[in-house]
């Protein structure tokens, strides 16, 4: 043991350069004259090396906290919000304390001192671990992706960029900048485009093939592209981003700068398939316009060439969007279990809102005409092809469960959607024809079970909305034979009516009756006879369905889930939303009808004219999606697919999580919800604590401003926690979606500086104007001045160091605002970059120096990044206070709304029970009453059956005849049956015979042929006279008689019997008989008379 | 944190730092790797591997940094994903912006020498505390025998580096064995 331990020791010393010189000379030596032994070291060297990464690992968890997303996640977050130093609570101090007058005296933009009571009061971070394990839930992702595209900014955590891969000079077309611009590359193969995704959330769309070389010629193979954003203030400012036109003023949306090389060479941007550029906002301006940046030779640039931006719409599958008017399935998951259905899936959910359409209400002639201009469309694409495939789908299943339950949760009721056969008739108890309720009345279609109900207390019963082609019925009533009835084809024509009678089991079999045919004229049902009986109880139902007033009729919305709409508007997000508000609209079928009347047009334009037709808040929020620009799918062919994958890409995402979280919230029970309720409260109360804080605070700021005093880290860390946790709560509890996030978007035909900014003329009636002196060393001074109002920064230009800052005049009404100004000044010599600034009012001075002294990159980027407090960071936090408002008064709202359906739900069940007990009564008095009808009746049944039915054909026959009316009265609606409209008028067989004929060979009538006509099928026997020998039998369309007899002869002369039969054209069986004569010769012989 | 002072920290063993700043680029490669079918927990492991390679080539006093470390970090990590990609039989030539691409032999990268590293790894996880206590301190945190005998409550300096060398004999001699049977059964 020692031995072996004493060479591990000397290894150890050699690989830990612990030995000698000499030693380790010698050691060598014999590692290299004995490979065992050079094994054996490298074995150690191995295990040495694994230890250190074994500790190393250790290190990096323990200090990065690896392992434990939701930490990481925290950590990020506060980078995100601290890389503007002092931002945090100098927004809280704006937003919490003023009344939405940001520049009110005494919000001075200072970073502000604070003292240890203020720190007391932030001291504690409130204890929130529900809120916490939720958010844990959500993941790192920004969570308001969806309502809150400023959280796409990234305040600047760059590194100084001074290695660069590539090592361009003067990047981004010679633009001089203060410091270098961080360049995102990407390597693409130009044939297959690509989406590039900005660092601060731009998104650049490169269509395949959008690239053409200085020839015009287009690229093939890779191309290097680069990307540029400067969309926060303090980039536009380092990278000498003026925001000017001219002289002319403009606020921005952003700038970006977009290359696209191939070998070191720049290429151009195919007109046929431009850029497709979004950048997002979170304060939509509509006036927003494109500007082309031009850079000078001094390397300053200006904006040009205004251009509107066209926001796209990205197309999304149908099956994807929710149609449904709000709280519609909510209802049907809260009103199970319906017919022995537990649950509702899907399937379910639109055939019970689809059952609610009203075929009779005159859909809108917009409708009808792109039905029926594009009926063959349609009409293929609920085809016959897919009816049969989807029948074999059906013989494949099984009925396991019980068959209503079981019939409902067949996709084949979704199918059957398209149909409007009527199928009608009542049961009967055969011996006394007395009504038979709550029979169980089934439908089949070869074998397989399609519909089923229960007659009602008078045993009538009634399928509608049903497709044609079932033939089997069958009726099964407890105490009496199960009836099935076979050919009983439903088909498209009148309506059918079918009547059982049932037998007892102690009485003769039942019969059946034929059956008459079936209708298809919806109009008819309107305004159904209410006096009439058997009627009324067909028309009760249609008190439920749409009627017109209010809403959109189901079969409205059935039809624009087509093939046909889905390269139109409707199969976009932006139209779910719109069509959300619709169902609550009085006359929300009209407004439908004018998105459908116009799918050419740009939907801004259709929701505009939409708006003129309502009023009050909906026409205020038609009027807002007029101002979005948004055009339609079509224009955007080339972008369309990366537009909706992109989009689908994010949306799951965001959806996963937040399905995640809400499934989490759903499943949370009474007392932990009253645990989160708490923590809410707690958490909302601590932004109460920091008003009063920012109150403090606010005093200290008139009292002791020292700008360049920057507030404790941890404090900071404290804060942005809590605006944290506020944020993520509010995207967790259960709220709206919107669709897409706010962006402005324009496609982009040239490579270069692309700025979005909007014209503003504050200072069109004059101004008032301050002399500027900003004194340096440096050569290329540069003094801006900050309009707070329009959060805009404007260069001052010099001359000999001495420049005019502009105002407006103290009459205008915004001078109030821009009592706080500040001019500032930057200059960069030779990578040494100074800054000074100096605040004062315009209207009190005339003139200012500004000095500048030197400063490091990281401080002048959070010098400037103050000046961007006004937008994004502000936006932000009014936005997190509403949603956590609105979840407060939306969870209020829920539980009464629970309550109050709990109570409905109550009351139903007691109704129910109610009525349940009292048809129990009733059926067991019937019975009896029944049984002893029945003994009575059986004296007199003969002449009752027949009066009785008497009375139905009367009444079918007075139906018939007011329908016939009724199809003049009302002009007919195009039809939209599945199935063609058969022609249903009915011939009946036609036969015609010659009674003699000679098979004598001499031309003339040597054969005979009955001429059948009207017939499905028919077939002839003819017979011997006075026997049943059959001399010819024949199908058609051979019925052709040579005379000849069983043996091949010529027949006897003699008057041969035939029966022709066969299947009408109705179906039914007929046949004729008849006698035909058969003659040599045409001679009449007379015989001589007998005087 | 500047590169070069990046370096000279990892050189002079204040590791903390680096590593913090290093692993704020942990969310960018964590995307990449998920974005083309990686689970969360590879990219963890492959993002800290990295860090350690990064880590040990660095504090090699003939490395030479020719590009800016993140850019050479993201190689590192392109570089290990695109080998456990291989491994799975996928060849993807991946492409990442702003990323050195760096070949095996760049980076010194020896598929065989890595698995018997891993195997090391997880052999000292099952060795005792003490054990574990000893080569970290020596090893890692360059500490004296005399501290660790000290600290750790040896009798004598002898004592504890006797230990040590047991220790250690105990995990080399596992580690043979593992192989050994792993070679077997392949």
């Amino acid at each position: 043991m020692r031995n072996e331990l004493n060479n591990i020791e000397k290894i150890d010393q050699y690989i830990n350069g612990l030995m000698t010189d000499a030693d380790k000379v010698s050691f060598e030596s014999s590692i290299a004259a004995d490979p065992a032994l050079a094994q054996v070291v490298d074995g150690q060297k191995l295990f040495l090396q694994a230890v250190k990464r074994k500790a190393l690992r250790a290190e990096i968890i323990a200090v990065t906290g690896a392992g434990a997303g939701a930490g990481l996640a925290h950590w990020k977050i506060i980078s995100m919000i601290l890389g503007g130093t002092g931002v945090v609570v100098l927004a809280a101090v704006l937003i919490i304390n003023a009344n939405g007058d940001l520049s009110a005296e005494g919000n001075d933009l200072a970073l502000i001192e604070t003292t240890n009571d203020v720190n007391d009061s932030f001291e504690e971070v409130i204890k929130t671990p529900l809120i916490d394990s939720l958010i844990e839930e959500l993941g790192e992702t920004d969570t308001t992706l969806v309502e809150s595209a400023s959280t796409f900014r990234r305040s600047s955590s760059k590194s100084s960029t001074s290695d660069f891969v590539y090592g361009e000079d003067t990047p981004c077309d010679g633009l001089k900048t203060m410091v270098m611009p961080d360049i995102q590359q990407h390597h693409m193969v130009a044939s297959k485009g690509k989406t590039v995704e900005g660092d601060q959330g731009t998104v650049v769309i490169i269509p395949p093939n959008a690239f053409l070389d200085q020839n015009d010629q287009p690229v093939v193979g890779n191309v290097h592209f680069k990307l540029v954003e400067a969309l926060t203030l303090e980039d536009m400012l380092l990278y000498n981003l003026t925001t000017t036109d001219g002289d002319k003023l403009l606020e921005t949306g952003g700038m970006i700068y977009v290359e696209a090389t191939q070998n070191d060479e720049k290429l151009k941007i195919n007109p046929d398939a431009p850029l497709y550029i979004e950048i997002p906002t979170d304060d939509f301006n509509p006036k927003m316009v494109a500007f082309k940046g031009e850079v000078n030779d001094n390397g300053d640039i200006s904006w040009k060439n205004p251009t509107p931006l066209k926001k796209y719409l990205a197309k999304v599958d149908l099956a994807d969007l929710d149609f449904l008017p709000e709280g519609f399935e909510e209802e049907v998951h809260g009103t199970m279990p319906f017919k022995g259905h537990k649950r509702a899936n899907d399937e379910l959910v639109d055939s019970l809102y689809y059952a609610l359409a009203n075929p009779s209400t005159q859909p809108s002639r917009n409708a009808a005409e792109i039905i029926e201009n594009d009926f063959e469309k349609i009409t293929s694409s609920f085809d016959t092809a897919n009816y049969r495939m989807r029948r074999k789908d059906l013989k494949v299943k099984s009925a396991s469960k019980s068959r209503l339950g079981n019939l409902l949760s067949r996709k084949t009721i979704a199918n059957y959607r398209g149909g409007n056969c009527i199928v009608k008739g009542s049961v009967v108890d055969k011996l006394t024809n007395e009504a038979v309720p709550f029979a169980t009345v089934y439908i089949y279609e070869d074998g397989i079970l399609v519909n089923a109900g229960e007659t009602d207390i008078e045993g009538n019963f009634a399928f509608s909305n049903m497709a044609a082609g079932a033939n089997e019925m069958e009726v099964e009533a407890f105490g009496f034979i199960t009836q099935r009835m076979r050919n009983v084809n439903i088909t498209s024509g009148l309506i059918k009516f079918v009547d059982f009678k049932l037998s007892t089991p102690d009485g003769a079999t039942g019969e059946m009756l034929s059956e008459v045919e079936v209708v298809i004229c919806p109009e008819i049902l309107l305004g159904g006879d209410a006096n009439n009986a058997s009627l009324e109880f067909m028309y009760a139902a249609s008190n439920s369905k749409f009627s017109g007033k209010c809403g959109i009729n189901p079969m409205s919305i059935q039809t624009i889930r087509t093939k046909a709409f889905a390269n139109t508007f409707i199969a976009t997000k932006e139209f779910e939303e719109r069509l959300a508000a619709l169902h609550h609209l009085d006359n929300g079928q009209e407004l439908f009808d004018i998105y459908i009347g116009n799918l050419n047009k740009d939907l801004s334009t259709v929701d505009g004219m939409v708006a003129q037709k309502m009023t009050g808040e909906a026409k205020k929020k038609f009027e807002a999606y007029a101002t979005l620009n948004l055009t339609n799918i079509k224009d955007a062919q080339v972008h369309q697919e990366q537009l909706s994958a992109y989009y689908k890409a994010k949306r799951n995402e965001f959806d996963k999580k937040q399905k995640r979280a809400k499934a989490r919230y759903d499943r949370m029970n009474t007392a932990e919800l009253k645990q989160l309720q708490t923590e809410f409260d707690k958490l909302s109360a601590s932004i109460g604590e920091s008003v009063f804080s920012s109150q403090m605070l606010d005093k200290q700021a008139k009292q002791k401003v020292k700008p360049s005093r920057v507030i404790s880290e941890a404090q900071i860390q404290r804060v942005s926690q809590r605006q944290e946790k506020i944020q993520r709560l509010a995207s967790v509890l259960p709220k709206p979606r919107r669709a897409v996030p706010r962006v402005y978007a324009t496609p982009w035909y040239e490579t270069g500086w692309v700025n979005i900014d909007n014209y503003l003329h504050m200072l069109q009636k004059g101004s008032k104007d301050v002399k500027v002196l900003a004194s340096s060393e440096a050569e290329n001074v540069k003094v801006y001045q900050w309009l707070n109002v329009i959060n805009t920064v404007v260069g001052v230009s010099l001359e000999d160091g001495e420049g005019l800052a502009k105002f407006p005049t103290k009459s205008h009404p915004s001078s109030h605002q821009m009592k706080n100004a500040i001019c500032f000044s930057m200059s960069n010599n030779d990578g040494d970059i100074s800054y000074g600034e100096n605040r004062f009012n315009p209207y009190n001075e005339k003139q200012l120096s500004i000095e500048l002294l030197p400063i490091g990159e990281e401080e002048l980027r959070s010098r400037l990044s103050s000046f961007d407090a006004g937008r994004s960071l502000n936006r932000m936090l009014d936005h997190v206070e509403n949603q956590m408002k609105k979840a407060a008064e939306n969870r209020i709202k829920a539980v009464a709304k629970a309550k109050l359906l709990a109570e409905k739900a109550e009351a139903k069940r007691i109704l129910e029970a109610k009525r349940e007990a009292e048809r129990q009564a009733e059926i067991a008095r019937k019975a009896a009453l029944e049984k002893a009808r029945r003994d009575k009746l059986k004296k007199e049944r003969t002449a009752v059956n027949e009066e009785i039915l008497k009375e139905q054909d009367r009444l079918r026959a007075e139906y018939e005849y007011m329908e016939n009316l009724r199809r003049v009265a009302f002009p007919c609606l195009p039809d939209i049956c599945v199935v063609p409209v058969v022609n249903q008028v009915v011939k009946n067989p036609n036969i015609d015979v010659t009674n003699v004929f000679t098979p004598n060979d001499d031309g003339r009538d040597d054969v005979w042929t009955p001429v059948v006509n009207n017939v499905k099928s028919a077939g002839i026997i003819i017979r011997k006279p006075k026997s049943e020998t059959i001399v010819f039998q024949g199908e058609l369309p051979n019925l052709t008689w040579n005379g000849k007899d069983e043996k091949g002869e010529i027949a006897k002369i003699g008057d041969y019997r035939f029966t022709i039969s066969g299947i009408a054209l109705n179906g039914q069986e007929f046949t004729q008989e008849g006698v035909v004569s058969l003659r040599m010769s045409t001679r009449v012989t007379i015989k001589p008379s007998e005087q | 944190m500047k590169d070069q002072d990046i370096i000279k920290n990892i050189r002079a063993g204040k590791r903390e730092k680096p590593i913090k700043h290093l692993y704020k680029e942990y969310p960018k490669v964590k995307a990449k790797i998920v974005s083309t079918g990686g689970s969360e927990t590879i990219a963890e492991e492959i993002f800290n591997d990295s860090l350690i390679l990064l880590i040990e080539k660095v504090s090699d006093p003939k490395f030479k940094l020719t590009s800016k470390l993140t850019t050479y970090l993201f190689g590192i990590n392109r570089f290990l994903w695109m080998n456990q990609l291989r491994k799975q039989n996928k060849y993807v030539e991946l492409e990442w912006s702003d990323t050195l691409i760096i070949s095996q032999d760049d980076i010194g990268y020896q598929e065989e020498k890595e698995e018997k590293l891993k195997m090391m790894e997880s052999i000292l996880n099952t060795i005792s505390e003490k054990c574990k206590k000893i080569f970290e301190m020596f090893y890692f945190n360059k500490q004296s025998m005399q501290i660790i005998s000290e600290k750790l409550g040896f009798s004598s300096v002898n004592s504890a580096k006797t230990q040590k060398y047991k220790c250690m004999e105990r995990a080399i001699k596992m580690a043979g064995e593992m192989s050994n049977s792993q070679n077997a059964t392949s």
